[in-house]
């Protein structure tokens, strides 16, 4: 031990101070890579943490929810519960969880019995009931009061016992500000949209008597505690699957949210392991060159009686090292880039998923862990086969000249490369697994890194065809002649080059098809003139709606054609979070919705007792047409049968489309919470939008033109990480070509020397190095374009598919590909004439 | 044709010439002298404009080599002064032609004479035969022949060898000086070897004897 | 304005501060002699009064010698403008274990929390107290996670009415008085849950009924409350009305009652209750006599009796977070003045920390 460590100070690092800039290289690789993969994993992190149910900045998580698959629960059901546990130390609290408008600011409404949260300090003796910042000693009397947050009251400057006016749809409700609510440090912070009342006061918004959000059930902390929940969970569920209720605890309620973002999530991470995949090529290849150039050190090592062993383990502790210092800043690297990251992840999640609580990347122990495992591990995965090689060093080679061969990377060669194409085919054809209700692409992944690594051997071929057409001169002669037996490092800087290329490309190929199809399908669905909907696309405030008293108001004979309707609800379908749609037509003009039809209704009007599903429903579920599903109602389970299977790119979770009788007859609901209105040919939609818009200042009204412009925003939004990431993958990939051919040429320093001694200026001997990064760019360029269309074909058509349920047009960005290769062929040439020409000093000697 | 006038070279605080002056005639074959240490390579990388002395002065062909520029010496090492190295230095990925063929590319001479020429040498050295093998390919001897041949490629004044045979069994050793021998004076080429060995110094006009980075004696 | 600490909760004091606010608006019933009691009825609620309380306090033992002491607690609070607010409390003394249990809640009238009128049957979340047909009474709790009780509760002496005329005065004025319906004693048989396993329990327990629209004289501070109950199959109710000024106030009581049920009211000048022990709280820091003793006349046979109340621990102080009212409430033997243990009791120290009287008038 004490022999390794000796020969690692001398051998390894007096080697790095000597040459600093090789293992600093690699250690900026790896922290690039860590730092990428780290600061993905907090930002998802922040998008499940960040929601938190807006109860638990009050009470804290609860131990069991009792809710409704339809959306409300009748509040009358709370005696039967309250009977169904009997005498077991339970805690109900119904729940009201609705939303109003403070001016233009949406606020999150809690109505909960704030006396009985007194009680909650008797729970657990580490539980911080409410704290309220200030009280009005004179009554418990809440009529007509709320509490607001601390932070929200300063920023508005209002105080204790001014009016708080609130809108929803077309009606106001006017509190008194009874007190204010701190944040506690038992608990996530009080939103700062956060408007506490009592529950009768809350049911009153939005007309909820009589109805709750769910029942929130608390036990005391004790040593029976286990046993109360298990016999209450027992009994709750045997009572709710006769009632139609849902009994789970927060923890599932959550997940089930957050599920929502799960796909979405998943293939962040995998391409947030990218830029450290792509990193871990140049590692190996640097390693490896560094062995063969201390070839000579180790062979003396060697003569002197180090083991093979001891070789082998301290080129691999070197590696261990780099390893963890790269990861180590990684870290902390990551940690910075995550407060941005975050940022992106968190909006397009708020925007299609679920309204984050509380946002911002904080430090977790828990992934840099991991991260720095991961970064570790790939650092000696890379230095493995280096240290073999170092390890296979025979002593009498201390004694020769020149320089050995191409290592053991040798086997990086087209055969094998054919092979795993071979595989990834195979591989794109098996279906996706389920687990926890999660469908993964597992085939697809396999399938996409059998790909990668298969073109990034494959393409090796291409060498001396490439080498040929360079242009005949002694400079090109020379660089030629590298490729005849190209060595190990050749190989693999390609195989980084063209992963590189290939992953950024494919993304492209994605986003361009992505962008293609969601034109095409918005040109087909957004026919009507003005949209209009109960709230921004924020997909948790949907509970909000337009009352029949209000939209009725939308169309008269003067302005309008026809107006088709739609009231979305949030259900659960067979424990997933899916929509139900209910929809009518009343559209008098030429110009209709037309869906995109995945398979095709016979008939193109939705009857009672009929459904339409989205493909991304289909695909979870495997639905077929003609199959009855069964849709919770507040009066019960309903069955339809499925006539039509739609395309919906606004949501992968499912949306059940049913005719708007449905919504009226069973959930005894004429709101709705869309209009699609056409205007008269001679109305101006952008005086129709401003007149309905002072009319209802409480609505969201767009025209055609801004609807769509705003739906490619949030578009681009949801890929702006992506695009950040493919970014860092070609930095990764174009410094790493600096570092392999500052490798090769350094490893081929005599040469240079001798070339300069028999005349060779350093100008050639650049245009040499030049022509060698520019031939290893090409082949990168080229295998990159044929990964590209391969993986681009996988994402599209298998792993979008499988995650989201998505069906894509294909296409191609050929613009953007070809600026991508050259800006590769211009950035290879550069840095290796660069390399070149600072390879030779002035001086030969 | 050569004329070093108190050369020194120092490296830091080692002083490896310490003065020495030597004349070199056309078409001479001088041998160069000495123990280990004495300075011998240094006075040769000097002449042959690969390093650069501390002090004095080497004029080749009444051209004070370090007032030249680095393109001028370039241009110096690939026409008129060529080197053979005792570890050969050949460009292991070209071929035995490609070797030879590589000075001649260097000033752009047309394919067909660079054919022509790269012919005559390889049978002049007789390595025809291997014409397409790589160096890894190649025996020491074949090796040497290949330097030798690239050395002659475009038709130097002055050949500067250093220790061409201390890589070479006795009978590669023969055959190479009587190469060196033969070629210099079909081609009238000066040659200065570095050597420690008696068998080069007979093949020699004359010899130089350096010790401690000075010249001791001038031999004929 | 309240200032709340990390602990402590909405409600700590206003629902207290409320009856005295209330007191002004609405028009509460407050005892009169005219009263005609009428059973079952008269164990349910009444809500033309304001403060109402059913008060169970008892001792019961395993059948391997585990002994605890138990207090349950319903307070009704009627509201001028609002449904009324159901306070609870419930104890458990491990006496085995030397270790107090205890928990509090509060809940407004309504699915959670109610108490019928007709009849005796209370609620409050899952804590219950209900006659049952065979005029047992069942109680029903739990204290937090740690215990479950059920315990049925038989009536073994009949039903008394403490005070003259029906009315329990506490003071001078008029509305310083309450309806006192007692069970003197009850058998008990249940189960405690506890510790992974559930124990059968007996023993016996003390129920008290009463209903005022208010309690305390503006002189009084508090009282010190015993319910003792003898071997010999009596029963001893004392309670001690303490003044501003440290005396004992005139309206204090000390009621016999006989194996048959019959009363034999003593004032102060018959008794003689005298402070001894100190307990001081870390929590609130009040300092409670929790070893008083007292001199009675026994009305048997006139001889003049020591009793002397002795804690089984001394830790059993309910600190009233939600209620804002700390006070002792401890399980007790009682000794003679030769140091024999002659029956049990509930010891009650109230007012010795906060302004009781605030909080009840």
């Amino acid at each position: 031990m004490r022999t390794d460590l000796k020969i690692l100070r001398t051998v390894i690092f007096r080697k790095w101070v000597q040459e600093p800039i090789l293992p600093l290289v690699l250690i900026i690789i790896i922290a690039v890579g860590v730092a990428t993969f780290y600061s993905v994993r907090l930002a998802n992190r922040a998008a499940v943490s960040g929601f938190n149910l807006f109860t638990e900045s009050l009470t804290g998580e609860s131990d069991l929810t009792i809710r409704s698959p339809s959306g409300f629960l009748q509040e009358n059901k709370i005696i039967e519960i309250s009977k169904v546990t009997g005498s077991l130390p339970i805690h109900y609290y119904p729940v009201i969880e609705t939303s109003a408008f403070y001016d233009s600011q949406l606020m999150k409404i809690i109505g909960i019995d704030l006396i009985s949260l007194a009680n909650l300090s008797s729970i657990s003796s580490s539980s911080a009931s409410l704290e309220i910042g200030t009280l009005n000693e004179e009554s418990i009397d809440f009529v007509d009061s709320a509490f607001l947050p601390e932070k929200f009251l300063e920023s508005k400057s209002l105080a204790k016992n001014d009016s708080f006016k609130i809108r929803r749809e077309s009606f106001s409700y006017e509190f008194k500000i009874k007190g204010s609510i701190s944040n506690s440090p038992f608990r996530p912070s009080v939103p700062p949209n956060l408007v506490l009342m009592d529950l009768k006061e809350a049911q009153k918004v939005g007309s909820f008597e009589g109805k709750v959000t769910r029942i929130d059930a608390y036990i005391p902390e004790g040593p029976l505690k286990n046993d109360f929940l298990k016999e209450a969970k027992l009994r709750l569920q045997k009572w709710a699957s006769n009632n139609n209720s849902i009994v789970d605890t927060s923890g599932d309620q959550k997940k089930a949210i957050t599920q929502m973002s799960s796909a979405f999530r998943l293939n962040l991470t995998i391409l947030s392991c990218l830029a450290l995949m792509v990193g871990t090529f140049f590692i190996l290849q640097s390693m490896e060159a560094s062995v063969i150039r201390r070839r000579k050190e180790i062979a003396i090592l060697r003569s002197l009686g180090v083991t093979p062993k001891k070789i082998f383990r301290i080129w691999l502790t070197e590696s261990f090292i780099i390893g963890i210092i790269g990861s180590i800043l990684g870290i902390i690297l990551g940690f910075f880039f995550a407060q941005g990251v975050v940022r992106g992840v968190v909006s397009t999640v708020n925007q299609l998923y679920y309204e984050i609580t509380s946002s911002g990347a904080s430090m977790n122990w828990g992934e840099a862990l991991m991260a720095i495992i991961f970064g570790v591990v790939v650092c000696l995965i890379a230095g493995y086969l280096p240290s073999r090689e170092a390890a296979k060093v025979q002593p009498a080679s201390a004694t020769q000249s020149g320089i050995k061969g191409g290592g053991s990377l040798l086997f990086l060669t087209p055969k094998w490369g054919f092979t795993l194409l071979l595989l990834g085919c195979a591989f794109s054809f098996i279906p996706p697994i389920t687990i926890n209700d999660k469908s993964i692409a597992i085939g697809g992944y396999l399938s996409a890194l059998f790909f990668v690594v298969g073109w990034s051997m494959f393409c090796t071929i291409l060498f001396p065809i490439i080498a040929k057409k360079l242009p005949g001169s002694p400079s090109s002669l020379y660089a030629k002649s590298q490729f005849r037996r190209p060595k190990g490092r050749h190989r693999l800087a390609t195989a980084a080059l063209v992963s590189a290329f290939g992953m950024s490309s494919a993304m492209g190929i994605l986003i361009s098809s992505f962008d293609k199809t969601l034109n095409s399908w918005i040109n087909q669905v957004l026919k009507a003139d003005v949209y209009i909907a109960s709230s921004r696309g924020n997909a948790s405030s949907a509970n909000l709606a337009i009352s029949s008293k209000t939209w009725s108001q939308f169309t008269n004979e003067t302005e309008t054609e026809g107006m088709d309707l739609l009231r979305q609800i949030r259900i659960t379908f067979r424990d997933n979070n899916v929509w139900l749609a209910g929809t009518e037509r009343n559209n008098q003009s030429e110009r209709k919705l037309e869906l995109t039809w995945i398979i095709q209704p016979e008939n193109n009007n939705l009857e009672d007792g009929q459904a339409w599903i989205s493909e991304p429903l289909m695909r979870k579920f495997s639905i077929k047409r003609g199959h009855s599903i069964e849709i919770p109602t507040p009066e019960g389970f309903k069955n339809l049968i499925v006539k039509g299977v739609y395309a919906d790119y606004s949501n992968e979770t499912g949306t059940i489309m049913v005719n708007r009788r449905f919504i009226k007859e069973f959930y005894k609901d004429n709101s709705i919470t869309n209009a699609a209105i056409y205007l008269k040919p001679d109305m101006d939609p952008d005086i129709w939008v401003n007149l309905i818009q002072s009319k209802f200042p409480e609505i969201f009204v767009r025209t055609n033109k801004n609807l769509r412009a705003d739906s490619l925003k949030i578009f681009k939004q949801t890929f702006s990480v992506t695009y950040a990431l493919e970014a860092i993958a070609i930095l990764i990939a174009v410094t790493g070509l600096g570092l392999t051919m500052t490798g090769l040429l350094l490893e081929r320093k005599k040469e240079l020397e001798n070339l300069r001694q028999i005349g060779t200026t350093r100008n050639e001997i650049a245009k040499s190095a030049m022509y060698e990064g520019l031939t290893l760019s090409i082949i990168g360029s080229l295998g990159g374009i044929a990964l590209s269309l391969c993986l681009g074909w996988l994402l599209i058509y298998r792993i979008n598919v499988q995650s989201f349920g998505w069906t894509l047009s294909q296409s191609i960005p050929f613009q953007s590909i070809f600026l991508l290769a050259i800006l590769m062929l211009s950035i290879g040439a550069a840095v290796s004439w660069f390399v070149g020409k600072n390879t030779c000093k002035r001086n030969i000697i | 044709m050569l004329e070093a006038c108190k050369i020194k070279k120092s490296y830091l605080t080692n002083e490896v010439l310490r003065g020495v002056d030597l004349k070199i005639n056309e078409g001479e074959r001088v041998a160069i002298m000495g123990p280990s240490g004495s300075g011998k390579s240094t006075l040769l990388n000097c002449m042959g404009g690969i390093d650069q002395p501390t002090d004095g002065s080497i004029y080749f062909e009444d051209v004070n080599l370090s007032k030249l520029s680095e393109e001028q010496l370039c241009e110096l090492r690939r026409k008129k002064i060529s080197t053979i190295f005792q570890f050969f230095h050949l460009l292991p990925t070209l071929t035995a032609r490609e070797n030879i063929e590589f000075p001649m590319l260097l000033e752009s001479v047309n394919a067909s004479d660079r054919k022509k020429r790269t012919n005559e040498l390889l049978d002049a050295v007789k390595i025809d035969h291997r014409a397409e093998a790589f160096p890894d390919q190649l025996s020491g001897g074949e090796r040497q022949r290949v330097a030798i041949a690239r050395s002659l490629a475009m038709r130097p004044k002055l050949i500067l060898a250093d220790e061409p045979t201390g890589n070479l069994d006795s009978s590669n050793t023969e055959s190479i000086l009587d190469l060196i021998q033969h070629l210099s004076s079909a081609y009238d080429i000066a040659m200065v070897l570095v050597t420690h060995s008696k068998k080069v110094t007979e093949i020699c006009d004359r010899t130089i004897n350096i010790s401690d980075g000075l010249v001791i004696e001038n031999e004929d | 304005m309240i200032n709340l600490h990390k602990g402590t909760s909405l409600i700590m004091i206003s629902v207290f501060f409320l009856i005295g606010k209330c007191f002004a608006q609405k028009k509460w019933s407050y005892p009169s002699k005219d009263y005609i009691y009428e059973f079952p009825r008269d164990h349910g609620s009444h809500p033309n009064y304001k403060i109402e309380w059913w008060y169970i306090t008892g001792h019961l033992q395993g059948q391997s010698q585990e002994r605890f002491g138990f207090e349950s607690t319903f307070f009704r609070i009627g509201q001028d403008n609002t449904s009324d607010i159901y306070l609870s409390h419930m104890a458990i003394t491990d006496i085995n274990d030397q270790s107090f249990h205890h928990e509090e809640r509060v809940n407004k009238e309504g699915w959670n929390a109610f108490s019928k009128s007709k009849d005796l049957d209370l609620k409050n979340g899952n804590w219950t107290l209900k006659r049952l047909k065979n005029n047992s009474i069942s109680l029903k709790g739990s204290i937090k996670a740690d215990y479950l009780i059920d315990l049925e509760l038989t009536p073994k002496k009949p039903l008394v009415i403490f005070g003259e005329n029906g009315i329990s005065k506490k003071g001078a004025s008029k509305t310083a008085a309450s309806h006192y319906i007692t069970y003197t004693r009850l058998g008990v048989n249940g189960k405690i849950r506890y510790n992974k396993k559930t124990l059968d329990v007996t023993g016996s327990a003390w129920m008290d009924h009463e209903i005022s629209s208010s309690q305390l004289d503006e002189n009084q501070v508090g009282w010190d409350w015993v319910s003792v109950q003898l071997n010999d199959n009596r029963e001893i109710m004392a309670y001690v009305l303490r003044n501003k000024d440290g005396s004992i106030s005139e309206f204090s009581k000390l009621v016999w009652i006989d194996e048959k049920g019959k009363l034999n009211h003593q004032s102060p000048k018959d008794f003689h209750w005298k402070q001894g022990g100190s307990y001081k709280s870390k929590q609130t820091g009040a300092d409670y006599p929790i070893n008083p003793s007292f001199t009675t006349v026994d009305p048997k046979d006139g001889v003049r009796r020591k009793f002397i109340i002795v804690p089984l621990m001394d830790e059993q102080e309910v600190p009233g977070k939600i209620g804002g009212v700390p006070y002792w409430e401890g399980a007790c033997d009682v000794k003679d003045n030769n140091g024999n243990i002659v029956g049990k009791a509930y010891l009650e120290l109230s007012g010795y920390s906060g302004n009781l009287k605030e909080r009840l008038n």
